[in-house]
């Protein structure tokens, strides 16, 4: 046993060296589109209460016109929190948990895809990397399964640094200039789109379970929320029409299992965020130009009616 | 708690350090014990309790079967256990298939049954450890090994952790009396362990995962995807599966070397079989010798009449087929494998074991061979397909698919150029080249990793290299630098930094090429 200690040992010690080696190339990328987290979470932290922070994916990022709002509710400062679907909602709601004060606001708007399956780690790799602290939003069982993850991807940054090769891709407009002050993605506004991409909503044997985890969890937020005098909302995503009626069918799982089991209360239906295709930037939920107009609205007058609602 | 994570890392150096600090063979399966539910909590909690009715019942069984003298109240024993174990497995993972199946067969005549849905999740490894609690019972019975009385021993051979999920289904003769016995650490079993784990790793995160990216693309739309690409995925799809099972049997099998346990070995090469009954003798071995002996035999096996064995057979891979998946496609795989193992099996007598070497010795195969052995695996992959494949419609579409489109030029060239912008996929591919090479060279070992005796090219190779430093040395002028480079006539090089060097590149390149995401091994499905 000894002898087997001590060749593991070198042989571990040799493995050190080489990823120090590696490592040590690394580079990191702070324009990035991902790297806007660190202004959104600087946002979070500075905008004077009551706010209205609003959590997704991409989707709301790239959808909303915080200006718009502020002027509809001028009483709340608006933090739009959306950054990327794939980084899952435990995270999204882990992110502004501890950050929320009660007067607050909080309007969900998560993709369908967040209730079908787990988006996998590699965005969420990204995003930690860029911004350290967010590790804390990171159950600790995940945080550990995502260790060799997190050790490839920074294998790959120091490979790609000592080939001397760019590492991030930075094509406008996801670029972290790409934000205004309120945390919305704006560089895409009056951009031509590219190709269109259909986001599709793969609903498989796990996906029921799947939901009524997410389900609970938000049920705990809200309950969480409510201890602190937060009121929280949730809003269907925008979707590209053609996409949608083509997956009804998940969608209509769903929002019945929404509709079942949520305590939050929700302002409308999947089929009010629906908008016509040509509306979309580059997948089925990025809306730009008019169809940003359409959906702020519509955001601000169910959110008025809702606050309206809620304190009475 | 999947393998390949850093949880499992950390998981495993604790458990293998406490085991070794403690000196006492009870102490150690005791620790075994608790770890191993903690593994399989680490899935959800519930089903542990599964696990220990079904370790309970058994061990139970098999105390009464000592007892009991009687031929009706042995047999009433082993009938108890069998549907305790086939009872939790039909439930779990047989309700919705069969309640599928009997409400569309009622609404044949009219009937309607009502809504006979429950949501029921599939409690990951049931298929795995019911088998080999079963197959305890089952020997106990039949006087093949004497039962235990110490349950401790006994609930540590069901739930060991390595093999809990994804097997290799152990035997009790085989495996009980090593937590039985006292265990000594051996410093070759245990570096060959690490060595079967690395290469466990790297089939799984390195090919498996990757090869799955590919099959993924196309086979989620099948319709929206062309012949070339199909046929492509389907060959990729018959290495994920295989690099995915059997690195999860390597590392089990090297995790297992590290408690000083030996495991079974689950696959043998079996895509270098020449026929379907030898690939059958080298693919999950584990599972395939279970059916053989609890199934196959006693419904008379090979000593019948041939209509009645080829019945035997047939029933045999319809119930394998089952066995790994809830859903007609799974069956019809079983069915085409019965009836393709059929004629060899009712002509001729298996003449090649899982031991010998694949292929025979030479550093090539004949064209002969080589031919018998593409003719199998082509025949393995039309199974492939319905195995992969969503639904029967959707594999008979794939076939519709490949046979439109196999003289269409342009499928293929759009093939390639799609290959020539996905950089990852292209690299995929050649890894794979490269793997088919490296397990050819190494099929006479256990595991391809085994590199105590380095093939004479390689050493000439790095003989050479190291040669020519030497010389480049002296030409520069370096005369120190030469002197240490200085080779001795006989071109032996230190073989185990050699091996170091392999191994270093092996784990960098796992770490580099295969951790995107961390996804499940696909035999946790069954």
């Amino acid at each position: 046993m000894r002898r087997f200690t001590k060749e593991l040992g070198v042989f571990v010690a040799i493995q050190l060296a080489v990823g120090a080696f590696i490592l040590s190339h690394v580079r990191t990328d702070d324009s990035h589109y991902l790297a806007s987290t660190r202004d959104k979470h600087a946002l979070l932290e500075s905008a004077p209460s009551p706010r209205i922070i609003f959590v997704g994916g991409s989707s709301m990022a790239m959808g909303l016109n915080c200006a718009v709002i502020k002027q509809r509710l001028p009483d709340y400062n608006p933090v739009n929190m959306g950054l990327h679907l794939t980084l899952g909602l435990e995270f999204m709601l882990a992110e502004i948990e501890d950050d929320l004060k009660a007067g607050d606001v909080v309007v969900l708007s998560p993709e369908y895809n967040l209730f079908l399956a787990d988006q996998g780690n590699y965005i969420l790799l990204q995003v930690v990397e860029l911004r350290p602290a967010s590790l804390a939003y990171v159950k600790w069982s995940k945080a550990t399964d995502l260790g060799l993850n997190y050790l490839g991807r920074l294998v790959r940054r120091g490979i790609k640094g000592i080939q001397s090769r760019a590492d991030f891709s930075n094509d406008p407009p996801y670029l972290r200039t790409g934000f205004n002050e309120h945390g919305d993605m704006t560089m895409h506004w009056n951009m031509s789109p590219p190709k269109l991409v259909r986001v599709g909503l793969e609903f498989n044997d796990s996906s029921p379970r799947y939901m009524a985890l997410m389900i609970e969890r938000l049920n705990e937020f809200h309950s969480y929320c409510r201890k602190r005098g937060v009121r929280v909302f949730l809003v269907y995503p925008p979707f590209a029409d053609r996409h949608f009626h083509e997956q009804r069918g998940v969608v209509d799982k769903v929002q019945a299992a929404l509709d079942k089991s949520l305590t939050i209360p929700i302002l409308n239906r999947p089929a009010d965020s629906v908008q016509q295709i040509d509306r979309f930037f580059d997948t089925s939920y990025h809306l730009f130009g008019d169809g940003i107009g359409v959906r702020t609205k519509e955001i601000a007058d169910l959110l008025a009616d809702g606050l309206k609602k809620s304190k009475g | 708690m999947t393998f390949t994570t850093l949880t499992f890392i950390l998981f495993l150096g604790v458990v293998l350090t406490a085991y070794w600090l403690l000196r006492n063979r009870t102490a150690q399966n005791c620790l075994i014990l608790v770890a191993s539910y903690f593994f399989y909590a680490w899935w959800d909690w519930r089903f542990c309790s599964l696990m220990a009715i079904s370790s309970l019942v058994d061990y139970s069984v098999g105390l009464g079967l000592a007892r009991a003298n009687r031929r009706a109240a042995r047999r009433a024993l082993l009938i108890t256990s069998i549907l305790c174990n086939l009872g939790l497995l039909g439930f779990f993972k047989y309700f919705k298939f069969f309640t599928a199946n009997f409400q569309a067969l009622a609404a044949q005549f009219g009937w309607d049954v009502g809504p006979l849905t429950l949501h029921i999740i599939l409690p990951v490894g049931i298929s795995f450890y019911t088998f080999q609690t079963m197959s305890y019972t089952i020997d106990v019975f039949r006087r093949r090994i004497r039962p235990t009385a110490n349950i401790i021993d006994y609930c540590t051979y069901v739930s060991f952790f390595p093999q809990l999920v994804a097997g290799p289904i152990e035997r009790a003769g085989r495996l009980l009396p090593q937590f039985t016995s006292p265990r000594r650490f051996d410093y070759t079993q245990a570096t060959d362990g690490c060595r079967q784990i690395l290469w466990g790793f790297f089939k799984k995160m390195a090919l498996a995962d990757n090869l799955g990216v590919i099959v993924n693309r196309f086979y989620d739309n099948p319709a929206g995807s062309s012949g070339p690409a199909l046929g492509l995925a389907t060959v990729c799809f018959a290495f994920q599966i295989y690099c995915d099972f059997s690195a999860y049997s390597d590392i089990a099998i090297g995790v297992a070397k590290l408690f000083g346990i030996r495991l079974m070995r689950n696959f043998a090469y079996p895509y270098f079989s020449q026929n379907l009954g030898e690939f059958w003798r080298r693919w999950h071995i584990s599972l395939s010798t279970w059916f053989r002996d609890y199934v196959y035999i006693p419904m008379g096996g090979s000593r019948v009449r041939p209509l009645h064995k080829a019945l035997n057979i047939l029933v045999t891979f319809l119930v394998s087929g089952l066995w790994h998946g809830a859903a007609w496609h799974f069956v019809v795989w079983g069915l085409i494998h019965g009836a393709c193992v059929m004629p060899r099996l009712l002509t001729d007598r298996p003449a090649l074991k899982a031991t010998d070497v694949p292929g025979g010795r030479g550093l090539l195969p004949s064209w002969k061979v080589l031919g018998r052995m593409l003719l199998t695996f082509a025949i393995v992959c039309v199974g492939w397909v319905f195995f992969r494949a969503q639904t029967i419609s959707d594999a008979f579409l794939v076939f519709r698919k490949m046979a439109a489109d196999c003289l269409n030029g342009s499928a293929y060239l759009e093939l390639l150029a799609l290959l020539g912008e996905k950089h990852r996929m292209t690299r995929t591919l050649y890894f794979l080249a490269a793997f088919i090479v490296v397990e050819w060279c190494r099929r006479e070992h256990e595991h391809a990793l085994v590199l105590t005796s380095l093939p004479r090219w390689l050493r000439w190779l790095a003989y050479s290299g190291r040669r020519s430093l030497h010389g480049l040395a002296g030409w520069a002028g370096a005369a120190q630098v030469q002197s240490r480079l200085e080779c001795r006539i006989v071109p032996i090089l230190p073989r185990r930094w050699l091996r170091w060097a392999i191994y270093t590149a092996l784990i960098w390149i796992t770490i580099d090429v295969g951790t995107k995401t961390t996804s499940q091994f696909i035999y946790f499905r069954f």
